[in-house]
């Protein structure tokens, strides 16, 4: 047995060995998050669409392209994130129990120019009919170079986009 | 009688014309004033040129050309007195006094078909001509010497001189170039061997247009035209301009450290044979310090990079820096290497004062890092310790007068690499139990059964294998879990060694996500960096 699984871990791990002497880096979004947000978060449904569905910071590069950051990643999940956020500030908006709350990404990126994007379209439903559809963007730039303060950027966006549905939703 | 009107005599006067007799004195007297007035009144100064050899040269045809204006021409080619050479009689132009100093070069332009460029193609149909540069001696001279190509003391307004001596075996031949990103900015106008020190002098002439690109600091190396490098970093292959590609020549550099003071003619300087021992030397200046290097060597050399929190902050100058070679041999003697530090904007003094602060504080340590999987240990990284881990002071805080970082232990990944397969290789897996094997035989069995069958899958006959199975592995829990014979701590053992690579998966699956997205990367090493996305610049 040792003759198969000593290759097999040697070879898993040399696979990932170009990043070896790579500093990596993660960011949270949910660092003030209450406790109480779990309690709504099974009524929330993040979906991440193509192009966001990735644990990296994505960073645009020209206008048809995106990059994926390989040093600089979401702890935990971007999806888990945005789900938290999402359900602390839906918490304050008091919703009747039974609605369920869709977030879809469309586009959640920062740009080698400063630019901050994020394009989500929310809806709630309850019972099977639809509440409220609403499409809400954030346009912002970084205050700063570099990943810490895109990731501050982001995160200061969705929180706007999340307080500004739970106050259309009020 | 009287006559009135007496008759005139009539008077004879003989016609006033000249006799056409005198036409041929005149014109032999106009020819004679002519020639006294080209040949002695109007002459130029006569000069003598000497040379080895007189090819293409002819009398009364060959000229002398000064910024390609005709000046004088050639009259008479004759053998010298001891026939180890020929005299050319050369008639300057009256008014030419001024370009005959004592230091004036004349030199023979022709056809010449160089592996860097072609020149003199005019000469194919003119013939060749002798080229006159002239010198800024005060004194005047009447013989010359008649050079084939540009003497290594040759100057010209147009260009600044220096030399550069270059040990490596690069031969550079005569009119290569020196180029700045593939323009050329001068040019090798001599090039010797120094037979007793074993080296080649190159006088290189620097266009005076383009001085602004040196400067004190500047370094020369040999561009051979193609730099092709198969490192950590992967393949690199870089190709120059075509001419250079053909006969390579000079380039250079002052990496980001330029200097105020400017580059003066008749500097002498070494010309590096590559990029990377250029590299190295515009670090000399900068401050030093040695990294005792415990172990083995492994892939550092001179020129290998030292990096601080993962940017590159200087080079290795030197490693084994050992003032005695015998240190070698000594058991568990560290290998001193020699570092020199630098990082663009910051000055000496800056980096001076931050290493200085850290070997006070033992914050500041050095260890040896791998840039790749398939390159141990060809980088020196420095590391910042927090408060919580401090550096170990060095036995020695100076090592041949030079301030030593300590050495802390790699945390690189091919380290924990080695570890991890090390304690993997510990694990005493004879003492893992029979059932064991037997249920790995089992799974064995039902794959083939599996694979054999997986047309007309059999069932029944699955059902019984996977029962089976299932019964071992039960049986096989039970014992890890410590039943009657089984193996005492061994599901510990197993649980440990689990958490362990299961910590380890944690830390390499960005790795892992690096790999899948670009599966080069195991080979080639990391194609750069994640771009930098900008922010809003506050003044």
């Amino acid at each position: 047995m040792n003759k198969k699984l000593i290759p097999a871990v040697l070879l898993l791990l040399a696979l990932s060995g170009c990043a070896g002497s790579q500093e990596n880096f993660t960011y949270t979004m949910t660092s003030d998050i209450k406790a109480g947000a779990l309690l709504y978060s099974n009524d929330i449904e993040v979906a991440l669409l193509n192009g966001t569905d990735s644990d990296s910071l994505m960073v645009r590069t020209s206008e048809v392209s995106v990059h994926p950051a390989l040093s600089h990643q979401w702890s935990g999940g971007l999806e888990s994130q945005l789900k938290l956020i999402m359900a602390d500030e839906m918490g304050s908006a008091g919703l009747p129990s039974g609605t369920k709350v869709t977030v879809k990404v469309l586009r959640f990126e920062g740009s080698t120019s400063g630019e901050v994007a994020e394009d989500c379209l929310i809806s709630a439903s309850r019972g099977g009919k639809t509440l409220f559809e609403q499409p809400l963007s954030y346009r912002g730039a970084q205050s700063g170079t570099g990943y810490a303060k895109l990731a501050l950027e982001l995160r200061r966006g969705f929180y706007q986009i999340a307080s500004e549905a739970a106050a259309l939703m009020r | 009688m009287t006559d009135k009107n007496p008759v005139k005599k009539a008077v004879l006067r003989k016609p006033a014309h000249l006799s056409l007799a005198w036409v041929v004195p005149l014109l032999a007297l106009i020819i004679t004033v002519m020639l006294l007035w080209h040949n002695t009144i109007n002459k130029g100064p006569e000069i003598t040129l000497t040379a080895s050899e007189a090819s293409g040269i002819e009398a009364g045809k060959t000229l002398v050309k000064f910024r390609s204006v005709s000046v004088g021409k050639v009259t008479a080619v004759k053998l010298a007195d001891n026939y180890r050479g020929v005299e050319l009689q050369v008639s300057m132009d009256p008014g030419t006094e001024a370009l005959l100093n004592q230091d004036s070069v004349f030199y023979v332009v022709k056809p010449r078909v160089q592996s860097a460029n072609i020149s003199g193609l005019d000469t194919i149909l003119s013939g060749n001509y002798i080229q006159l540069y002239k010198g800024n001696a005060h004194e005047q001279a009447s013989e010359f010497e008649l050079h084939d190509e540009l003497p290594a003391d040759f100057s010209d307004a147009d260009m600044r001189l220096i030399t550069l001596i270059s040990t490596g075996r690069k031969k550079l031949n005569v009119s290569d170039p020196v180029t700045f990103k593939g323009f050329e900015v001068g040019r090798i106008v001599n090039a010797r061997l120094d037979e007793h020190k074993g080296q080649v002098v190159y006088k290189v002439g620097l266009d005076r247009k383009y001085l602004d690109l040196f400067n004190a600091n500047t370094v020369f190396w040999v561009n051979s035209g193609m730099d092709f490098s198969f490192g950590p970093s992967g393949i690199n292959f870089n190709t120059d301009a075509l001419q250079n590609l053909i006969s390579g020549g000079i380039t250079f550099d002052d990496f980001g450290k330029p200097s105020k003071a400017e580059l003066k003619a008749g500097t002498t300087l070494q010309l590096h044979d590559d990029r990377t021992s250029a590299a190295s030397a515009a670090l000399k200046r900068k401050p030093h310090y040695v990294v005792m290097i415990k172990g083995n060597l492994e892939n550092l050399a001179a020129g290998s990079m030292v990096k601080l929190r993962g940017v590159e902050a200087g080079r290795v100058l030197q490693v084994p820096w050992y003032a005695d070679g015998g240190e070698l041999l000594g058991a568990n003697r560290p290998i001193p290497a020699l570092i020199a530090l630098s990082v663009n904007g910051a000055s000496d003094q800056e980096i001076s004062d931050f290493v200085d602060k850290g070997l006070k504080n033992h914050t500041l340590c050095a260890s040896v890092g791998s840039s790749s999987l398939i390159s141990k240990g060809d980088l020196i990284t420095l590391e910042i310790k927090g408060a919580k881990g401090k550096c170990q002071a060095p036995k020695i805080a100076q090592y041949r007068g030079t301030a030593v970082i300590p050495t802390a232990e790699s945390s690189s990944f091919t380290d924990q690499l080695s570890e991890l397969s090390r304690k993997l290789n510990e694990i005493d897996y004879a003492g893992i139990s029979k059932d064991v094997r037997k249920t790995l035989q089992g799974i064995d069995k039902l794959l083939a059964t599996l694979d054999s069958k997986s047309s007309e899958l059999d069932v029944s006959g699955l059902s019984e294998n996977l029962e089976k199975t299932l019964k071992e592995l039960d049986k096989t829990l039970s014992t890890l879990r410590g039943g009657a014979d089984g193996v005492p701590g061994l599901l510990d053992t197993l649980e440990q060694v689990l958490t362990e690579l299961d910590k380890t998966v944690k830390e390499v699956r960005p790795g892992l996500k690096r790999t899948s997205r670009d599966p080069s990367l195991v080979i080639f090493g990391g194609s750069g960096a994640d771009p930098i996305p900008a922010g809003e610049q506050h003044e």
